[in-house]
């Protein structure tokens, strides 16, 4: 099954062998992709879509994708940059059918750091913190999903983003200022 | 008790529980046509009805009996009924033995039905060559088939219960019985299974009481074991 | 001091480079404020259990060829493979019960006891014991993992073969060596255990096992002084000895066991609590 990939003993082989598997129509090899970038994929696009069945069906649109469109990677990029690409597409194809979320107070500008309050409700985590990031516009919600769910290196979601750096730093700051004034704003109903 | 239960618990008994009576009695009827065909005469046949009775029935309800443990999938819904398991492992129980006692029936009517005269003439009290076992009343006579009967039954929901794995527990069963027809003079005399066809010289009468005794005294000791439905629906998990 | 704020977001995901990170660790190590802060970053990149392989699979039979048009390399989900390999051995080692291991052995030991007194005890304990372990393996539907077994790629085939296999060796290991006239102690074991099998496999191992120890029985009643030399004891002989003709029987009942044992749906109306 795993034939048309060069195994060196003990050595797990590159992404880039294992998409070259998948564009060769290897179905395995696709499961191996799976495995190793799923648990990244899924969380950016369950904290993109706020729902774990569009997320689901999200996935399964991007994995169709990939098993389509395996020989057009050009190795421009990393294979995950790839990969991620080709989800957010997906997802934003997805929910531009949606409503649009209602729009929260967000002003976009760096602001004073937020007290220890505010920090304590962070750090208290769950649903809230998930439910405040899904109402953020979609430029936040993605760097959150990119840069913390998903785990990926910050010139990665730049490249996937087509930003710079600074720019997705900035972002991300802003973002989790947001969140903590919807978080303030939900305590204090 | 209504009829449905009954006839819902004879279904869930299973067609092996219920059939191997009747299983063993038709093997047994092939040995003795064979027996006959070979020249054997009247003897032969009450000698072989009796052998059925006393062999091949009380072995085939002692496995009968160790196939019913176990035998529910789905635990979760049998621990919430409100019925105890034990009363449904004892209904199914009573399946089976009302399945041995057709059979048994069966068995002692074939004399009075059979043509030829051969047959006609051998009833089953008729004398018995041998054993020094002389029949007794109509009543009293089915404890040739009765008394080891309940005894291996008994015998059976006790280990199975014990083992929960059918085979396992059809293994012990069939030990014990083949133990007790080669090695008899190592089997006490009162638990003597095959007092009526084996070489037996004590009191037939106390033989079978005291089978049968015993086997309600099995049936005390299965009743514990019995009465914890997560320890019998386990083996399910535990495989 | 500075407190790192820029970084925390990348420490928190693991993205940060080596060196930075010691240093930021380091220093969360002993300031509250910036902990309190990582903390708060952390509770952002909560994740979420992906959904299984079974994604995957549905993908791939959305659209079966890739556009390459070359034709994608299926995994042969059913096919019948004749290696039995070792992981298979060991994974059924875990799933058979303990009891099929314990009891042959404990009945073959008190069988090779007895043996000494009336030596062909073992000869007759043998087949029973060996049938019953393979009435138990064999069956195709034991609760609650047949659903699970079915779905694994590993034929029901291979399995069987395998389970049959473990336990026959155990057995005949255990048993054969007190077993006097061993010929016919093995050709009745042969004839019995495939029986056994073919009966498991397509009633399952209850009926199995009443349907050995019946046909067991009668063996032995057929081997008693109540019948006299006649045609038919030559029969019995020639199916219950070790001739080329019961080890042929035994052979084609396997057969027809193993051959039947992919083919059923595993669900049977014996086991529902309704009819199906």
């Amino acid at each position: 099954m795993m034939g048309a990939m060069p195994r060196a003993a003990g050595i797990e082989p590159h992404d880039s062998a294992v998409l070259a598997a998948v564009a060769a129509g290897d179905g395995a090899a696709l499961g191996e992709l799976y495995r190793r970038h799923g648990r990244a994929l899924f969380g950016y696009l369950l904290r993109m879509s706020g729902d774990r069945m569009v997320a689901e069906e999200i996935l399964q649109d991007t994995l169709v994708a990939v098993w389509r469109g395996a020989a057009g990677f050009e190795a421009r990029a990393s294979v995950r940059t790839w990969l991620f690409g080709i989800a957010r597409r997906q997802a934003l194809q997805r929910l531009r059918k949606r409503s649009a979320p209602a729009p929260a107070e967000i002003v976009d500008r760096a602001d004073a750091a937020p007290g220890p309050e505010e920090l304590a409700v962070l750090a208290s985590g769950g649903t809230a913190v998930a439910a405040a990031v899904g109402r953020l516009p979609d430029h936040h919600r993605e760097v959150v999903a990119l840069a913390m769910v998903a785990g990926l290196p910050l010139a990665e979601v730049a490249g996937i983003l087509g930003i710079s750096v600074g720019t997705v730093k900035s972002r991300l700051f802003n973002a989790r200022a947001a969140v903590v004034r919807l978080l303030a704003a939900e305590e204090d109903r | 008790m209504s009829m449905r239960l009954w006839q819902y618990e004879v279904r869930r008994a299973g067609g092996a529980a219920l059939l191997a009576p009747a299983f063993a009695a038709g093997a047994g009827g092939l040995v003795i046509g064979a027996a006959v065909r070979s020249g054997g005469g009247a003897g032969t046949v009450s000698d072989g009805l009796r052998y059925i009775l006393e062999m091949a029935v009380p072995l085939a309800v002692g496995v009968a009996v160790t196939t019913l443990v176990g035998r529910d999938p789905v635990v979760e819904l049998q621990l919430t009924l409100p019925v105890a398991y034990r009363a449904t492992l004892l209904r199914r129980a009573a399946a089976t033995l009302a399945g041995a006692v057709a059979v048994a029936t069966a068995v002692e009517a074939v004399p009075w039905l059979g043509r030829p005269s051969a047959l006609r003439s051998a009833r089953l009290n008729g004398v018995a060559a041998g054993t020094g076992w002389s029949p007794h009343g109509l009543l009293t006579d089915q404890l040739v088939w009765a008394a080891p009967t309940l005894a291996m039954a008994a015998l059976g929901l006790l280990v199975a219960a014990m083992l929960r794995e059918p085979a396992a527990a059809g293994a012990v069963v069939a030990i014990v019985w083949l133990f007790q027809e080669l090695m008899p003079q190592r089997v006490p005399g009162p638990l003597y299974l095959f007092a009526s066809t084996g070489r037996f010289s004590g009191d037939w009468t106390a033989n079978r009481a005291s089978l049968t005794v015993a086997a309600v005294l099995l049936v005390a000791a299965a009743w514990p074991v019995l009465g914890r439905p997560s320890w019998l629906l386990s083996a399910a998990a535990a495989r | 001091m500075t407190h790192p704020s820029a970084d925390l977001p990348e420490f928190v995901a693991g993205t940060l480079p080596g060196d930075r990170m010691s240093t930021v660790e380091r220093h969360l190590a002993g300031c509250a404020r910036c902990a309190t802060d990582a903390a708060a970053w952390g509770a952002l990149s909560a994740g979420a259990e992906p959904p299984g392989p079974h994604i995957v699979v549905a993908a791939l039979q959305s659209r079966p060829t890739p556009l390459t048009g070359a034709l994608p390399r299926q995994s042969r989900l059913h096919g019948f493979r004749w290696r039995v390999p070792l992981p298979l051995a060991r994974a059924q080692l875990r799933l058979i019960p303990w009891l099929v291991w314990v009891s042959p052995a404990a009945a073959l030991v008190l069988g090779g006891v007895v043996s000494r007194h009336r030596p062909e005890a073992q000869s007759l304990v043998l087949p029973l014991v060996l049938a019953l372990s393979i009435a138990t393996v064999a069956d195709q539907d034991p609760a609650p993992v047949s659903d699970v077994v079915r779905a694994t790629p590993t034929s029901p085939r291979a399995v069987l073969l395998c389970r049959v296999l473990m336990v026959a060796v155990f057995d005949l290991v255990v048993g054969l060596p007190t077993a006097v006239d061993r010929g016919g102690g093995l050709g009745a074991a042969a004839v019995l255990a495939a029986l056994a099998m073919l009966t498991a496999v397509v009633r399952g191992a209850e009926t199995a096992a009443v349907v050995a120890v019946v046909v067991w029985a009668s063996r032995l009643a057929a081997d008693q002084d109540l019948i006299a030399p006649h045609p038919v004891r030559a029969v019995v002989v020639a199916l219950w000895g070790a001739g080329p003709w019961t080890f042929a029987v035994a052979f084609g009942l396997a057969v027809v066991a193993v051959a039947a044992a992919g083919r059923s749906e595993p669900v049977r109306g014996s086991r529902a609590t309704t009819p199906v």
